[in-house]
């Protein structure tokens, strides 16, 4: 197949980056980068590419939080948290203060003050403090929307669902159905519409939640990883997108006009069956007229009373089995000649 | 390995005694250089493998839609999880891990990760995924796995000899059907039944002896394979460059309905239709982070290609009228549907943002992106033969393009401002803008429905204009509309701590929507503008350290310019003067929309009877004969496309939204909690007269943690949730002056909507008889109950439990009202006595309910021998009982245009028992 004009400008991106990447890696063992001066008063504890020093500020705290504390705080060092040649990796007081009191504890009672910042617990610190914490590293990329999004303004803090002393977040794993339970602690409906007779693969492991949305903000509408609805759906559906000769209006505007992708009792995934579905927008010619259970294989009307024998008595195509998709099945678009009302 | 290793504080003894030892100056401490195990335990990864089998105990594709086990039989469990990498006090940052789940099952997933944190990751991933749809499905055709479908040769086409010996009749399938009495009234005896004859059981027999051991099962499925790899680069440690490259392969079959009009009448085949896709999606992206700024510039494309660019079926029906009884020949016949083309997006993208301070920020961002989709148009032709006349014919004589030429330019900007004036007050200010902008040439085409055969003429005008013909009056002449719209919202919210734990927060949005179709004749879109004004309150409250509630209260009120008659954009005709039609009274050349424009009318056409017609000879009586809706053949279509006076499409109708939303948690004790909920959604569609009315749905969600000690938890939870959506519509009929039906006139059964009591009267209002209202109620409930129990540290500490119970219960109740009128099948051919029943109005009845009822149980003991080595044992029982109507319409004898497939509701019950061994090690 001849190469359109963009596809040969792809291929020699993807050239490029091969070549930039041979020459990283080339040159990845190499020491790691140094991190930014640490100019900023609240980033003074960062590892700065020195383990040794990382660990001696680590030690304030391990002193006494070490391998029997519980729970386990040590499995940090099984994360990226705990990496300490990373010039970027945060020591403990990075994220829970200095916490001089704490650790002095100068009035020398059997129970010591606090730290400075709580993660869990009664005495939890602010949303404010706790997402500043974090955001003070991780303000950019995926985390862009976060200020003024929904779950910002709902007071959920990072460590609502991030857990970051954990060997695992289980929030970030995709291949199990640990980062849909933590979000199903609050998006209960959903929990129970994953369970329905249509759904998307989520209670078997094969999506999470942040396939579709991205949970610290986004441009999209609910928090979708993309622009719209409908460009979301296409990363997975790209049949769909089109453009299509003969284009079905509620389809190109917003996938969710008709199906709800949590779940639904109405395959596949739509908000409503068949044909009343679309009977909700469509009342030409015989899509007009009612369908009950009357019109049904032995219903009234299809047995005129129980007049007609069953010789005499079939049921309407535009009614039963797949209804109007025994004939209209290119709902989504059509490509053919023929297709404006999508039987082709 | 870095001799000289540091370790965290510890108070291990061991190690506190050797610290004593050493600052003494006495001998070395053999513990000085070894790091604790335990320690080590805690911060070095751990890989794990398991292996072992599992056997699934029926087949069931409902029970393994997505889990891999669709079939009987034993399957392979495998999964591991590896990492390593240097330490975490080491001088480098390498890190790598290989984990794979589900290796011995078609939904496996392997990922690999290798690099260097902060300077360098690569990664891969393969996942794959089968979605099993029916096990169920069974046809007669052959070819399944190529776009060519066929029927055997031995193939007879079905027929109910009993009622027609000559046209086809997919319920000939059907013993039931076939050799049962038909009804033939006479005068002298309406309820007259006939049996059929020796002969005519003798041809059904012989049909069906041919035919239904053609039905074969086919599974149907979708496999999905995708490719992943990828990389991330620290260029410096600002920017950051990355890459990914997806590859999916999708394949399998799916059932889709295949229709044909080519001989007399519909006939339709649902069939497997071949899936055979890939997509290629492309991420690039610079990400630059700064002290107070950060921004990304990135690339997006996905290229989706079709390898099935068309399918072909015979047609089950025959070619020609049939001669014999029970003997007819196979139709050569073929027709050819569309399939999705290729198509391909390619998006730039940007976003970006700076803090002006802690308390103030601005983040933007836009894209850009071309939609474009240039696929040969599938050719309808070669010429078909009219069965009727033996003439060959075009089903689609107007192509004017090759190709689609399809582009979309989809453009973005948004905007959001935060501040935070005072420390208990934050403000945020949001706009958005969103411009699909469909450049999609607009053109004419001309075509059969589903490659019916011409009849009759189409109005020498049209065919004039076309320049293409002859055409037959049942010839459809459409313009594409390549829908456009653009969007700008814009948002206003405040957030306000009130008091210690408590915090308000109240919002303002506003969207505007436009939409259009450039180079369409007319307005393509029922609501060329909409407005949509949202306002939202909410309270947040921390009663005590254990109690917190959440409401939330959200109203919207959507409003449009509706326009009625956005049909006409696709129906070029409209706009063109029909050859015979007389002026409008102004002298104007009457066209279709100009008629309806000269008397305020909608494709509807007046809201009257038959009487008082309209002024014989004059444009409204040309275009609205009898006082019923446009006529299609003033308008160069088969079919009305108007919609009914005071119908709204529900996504552009005036709307008002309220939205409810309420959260409580309560930590009873330190071992036990509650959370509950309830949120509540109404949308009333305040001007929708036809259409959906309302939609409603309220949910409740009730859980208990119970968490008896560090090795023992249970979980419960119940939700509930209820929906609704209300419809409206009319079954409206022509007017006609026809008084009888076959001599009869009596109207039996609508006294409850009208006053009619002869066909006659009805007939003459058959427009705008309140008896043809309708309206349908349809209730989704659902229950869906869960408990979790996990016990660990049994037997020693070496055996661990877990359960998982999940019952669910969905219900979907459709209940009609309105009803139906019917002839009277007991009426004789002709000369019926006047006061006999012409029609029955019959009431609408209720749907049966569509049930779903599910049991899921999970069941898994882990027993350590060591800290290393266990086995796991696990059990699963599904369970699912499910019940639709809708499957009765796909057995045979059903429908008579419509082959069955013999498709049943999944009802199940699935064991699987499993042992696997798991080593971890560090």
């Amino acid at each position: 197949m001849k190469l359109l004009p963009l596809q040969r400008y792809l291929l020699l991106a993807l050239l490029l980056l091969c070549t930039g990447l041979a020459n990283a890696l080339e040159n990845a063992d190499a020491k790691p980068l140094p991190a930014k001066p640490a100019t900023t008063q609240d980033k003074p504890d960062l590892a700065q590419g020195k383990p040794d020093q990382s660990l001696e500020r680590d030690k304030v705290c391990t002193r006494c939080h070490d391998e029997t504390d519980k729970p386990k705080v040590l499995p940090i060092y099984q994360t990226p948290h705990g990496v300490r040649a990373d010039a970027r990796t945060p020591s403990c007081q990075s994220c829970h203060g200095d916490s001089d009191a704490h650790v002095k504890n100068p009035g020398g009672g059997s129970t010591r003050p606090k730290t400075e910042i709580i993660f869990h617990g009664p005495d939890k610190s602010s949303a404010e403090k706790l997402n500043g914490t974090c955001m003070s590293c991780h303000q950019a990329g995926l985390r862009v929307h976060w200020n003024s999004s929904q779950h910002e303004t709902n007071g959920v803090v990072c460590s609502s669902c991030h857990t970051s002393h954990t060997p695992r977040d289980k929030v970030l794993d995709k291949t199990t159905t640990s980062q849909s339970e933590v979000c199903y602690t609050c998006h209960k409906t959903q929990r129970a519409e994953a369970r329905l007779f249509s759904k998307h693969p989520m209670i078997f492991a094969k999506m999470a939640c942040s396939s579709c949305h991205n949970p610290h903000g986004s441009n999209g509408p609910k928090m979708l990883v993309k622009n719209s609805v409908n460009e979301t759906c296409y990363t997975c559906h790209a049949e769909k997108r089109g453009p299509f000769l003969w284009e079905h209006q509620p389809v190109i505007e917003d996938c969710s006009n008709c199906h709800t992708p949590h779940g639904s009792n109405n395959p596949p995934l739509l908000k409503a069956r068949t044909p009343w579905l679309c009977q909700e927008c469509h009342s030409g010619d015989h899509s007009a007229q009612i369908n009950s259970g009357a019109n049904l294989q032995n219903g009234d009307v299809t047995t005129i009373n129980g007049l007609a024998p069953l010789a005499n008595a079939p049921g309407r195509p535009q009614f039963a089995g797949r209804n109007c998709m025994n004939c209209h099945v290119m709902v989504h678009g059509s490509n053919h000649p023929a297709g404006s009302i999508f039987t082709r | 390995m870095n001799a000289k290793k540091l370790v965290l504080a510890t108070r291990s003894p061991a190690k506190a005694a050797c610290r004593v030892i050493l600052m003494m100056g006495m001998m070395p401490c053999a513990f000085a250089a070894e790091e604790d195990p335990e320690v080590k335990e805690q911060t070095r990864p751990t890989s794990k493998i398991e292996a072992g089998v599992l056997y699934n105990s029926d087949d069931s594709a409902k029970a393994g839609e997505y889990n891999g086990l669709n079939k009987e039989g034993p399957y392979g469990i495998g999964s591991i999880d590896l990492s390593g990498g240097s330490n975490y006090d080491s001088d480098s940052t390498r890190r790598w891990r290989v984990k794979g789940t589900n290796l011995g099952l078609q939904n496996r997933n392997f990922i690999g990760e290798y690099g260097w944190q902060g300077k360098l990751k690569l990664n891969i991933e393969y996942d794959e995924l089968q979605r099993n749809r029916s096990d169920s499905f069974q046809t007669p055709y052959q070819g399944e796995g190529t776009n060519n479908l066929t029927l055997p040769d031995s193939w007879l086409v079905p027929l109910v000899p009993r009622i027609s010996g000559t046209a086809a009749n997919a319920r000939g399938l059907s013993p039931d059907v076939t050799d049962s009495s038909i009804l033939a009234p006479t005068l002298a005896n309406p309820n007259n039944l006939l049996a059929p004859t020796a002969a005519q059981l003798a041809a059904a027999k012989t049909i069906q002896n041919a035919d239904l051991p053609l039905f074969h099962n086919v599974n149907l499925y979708t496999n999905r394979k995708t490719y992943d790899g990828g990389f991330s680069y620290f260029i410096t440690p600002e920017w950051e460059f990355t890459a990914k490259v997806t590859h999916m392969d999708r394949n399998g079959y799916k059932p889709m309905g295949f229709e044909s009009k080519a001989v007399t009448g519909d006939r339709v085949s649902i069939l497997p239709d071949l899936i055979d896709q890939t997509t290629d999606q492309y991420n690039a992206s610079f990400n630059y982070t700064g002290e107070k700024a950060f921004m990304q510039l990135g690339y997006y494309g996905s290229i989706f290609s079709n390898n099935t660019n068309s399918m072909r079926w015979q047609d089950w029906g025959p070619s020609s009228t049939i001669a014999n009884i029970g003997i007819s020949s196979l139709s050569p016949r073929f027709d050819t549907m569309s399939t999705a083309p290729d198509n391909q997006f390619h998006q730039f993208n940007m976003n970006s943002g700076y803090n002006f301070s802690p308390t103030t920020k601005l983040v933007m961002g836009g894209s850009y992106a071309q939609s474009t989709q240039n696929d040969t148009f599938l050719n309808s032709a070669p010429i078909v033969t009219n069965a009727t006349t033996g003439a060959n014919y075009n089903p689609t004589p107007l192509v004017p393009v090759t190709s689609l030429n399809g582009l979309i330019e989809t453009s973005t900007f948004n905007l959001k401002f935060t501040h935070k004036p005072t420390k208990d007050l934050g403000l945020a200010f949001g706009y958005k803008y969103d411009n699909r902008d469909n450049q999609t040439p607009v053109n004419n085409y001309a075509f059969y429905a589903s490659d019916e055969p011409p009849t009759g003429s189409a109005n020498a005008a049209f065919v004039n204009a076309l320049r293409v013909g002859p055409l037959g009056s049942n010839i459809n002449i459409n313009a594409n509309t390549p829908y456009s719209k653009m969007s700008n919202q814009i948002t206003l919210n405040g957030n306000y701590h009130l008091a210690k734990d408590h915090w308000l927060n109240a919002g303002y949005e506003w969207e505007k929507l436009d939409r259009g179709c450039t180079g369409s004749w007319y307005n393509c879109v029922n609501a060329p503008t909409s407005n949509e004004h949202t306002g939202k309150a909410q309270w947040r409250a921390n009663w005590t350290d254990s109690i917190n509630t959440r409401i939330d209260y959200a109203f919207s009120k959507r409003s449009v310019d509706y326009d009625e008659n956005s049909w006409l954009s696709m129906v070029p005709m409209a706009n063109v003067p029909p050859t015979g039609a007389p002026n409008l009274p102004n002298g104007q050349p009457a066209t279709a929309y100009n008629t309806m424009l000269y008397y305020g009318l909608t494709g509807y056409g007046p809201a009257l009877g038959y009487n008082p017609q309209p002024l014989a000879g004059s444009a409204l009586a040309y275009f609205f004969a009898g006082n019923n809706a446009l006529s299609t053949a003033t308008y160069g279509n088969r079919d009305r496309i108007s919609e009914l006076l005071g119908m709204r499409r529900f996504n552009m109708a005036n709307r008002d939204r309220n939205k409810l939303r309420t959260a409580a948690n309560w930590q009873a004790t330190q071992k036990l909690s509650f959370q509950g909920g309830f949120d509540f959604t109404n949308d009333d569609y305040i001007d929708s007269t036809y259409g959906l009315q309302k939609s409603r749905e309220w949910d409740i969600n009730l859980d208990a943690s119970y968490a008896l000690s560090d090795t023992f938890s249970a979980n419960l939870f119940y939700s509930h949730q209820n929906q609704l959506s209300s419809t409206a519509g009319n079954s409206y009929n022509a007017n006609t002056n026809a008084t009888s039906v076959n001599g009869a006139t009596a109207l039996s059964g609508s006294s409850g909507c009208n006053n009619f009591t002869t066909v006659g009267q009805r007939n003459l209002n058959y427009k705008i008889d309140p008896c043809l209202n309708w309206l349908s109620d349809m209730q989704n409930d659902v229950d869906v109950l869960g408990l979790s129990l996990a016990k660990r540290g049994l037997m020693g500490g070496k055996l661990s439990l877990e359960g998982n119970f999940v019952f669910s219960w969905a219900k979907t109740n459709v209940d009609v009202t309105g009803g139906n009128y019917a002839n009277n099948p007991r009426l004789a051919a002709a000369r019926n006595p006047a006061t006999s029943t012409a029609a029955y109005f019959i009431p609408a009845a209720n749907l049966p309910s569509v049930t779903t009822d599910t049991f899921d149980l999970r069941f898994t003991a882990q027993y350590a021998f060591t800290k290393a080595s266990s086995i796991r044992a696990m059990y699963s029982y599904m369970r699912m009982d499910s019940s639709d109507y809708a499957y009765e319409g796909m057995q045979p004898g059903a429908l008579v245009a419509v082959l069955p497939t013999y498709e049943s509701a999944p009802i199940y019950s699935v064991h699987a028992i499993g042992l696997s061994y798991n080593y971890s090690f560090q």
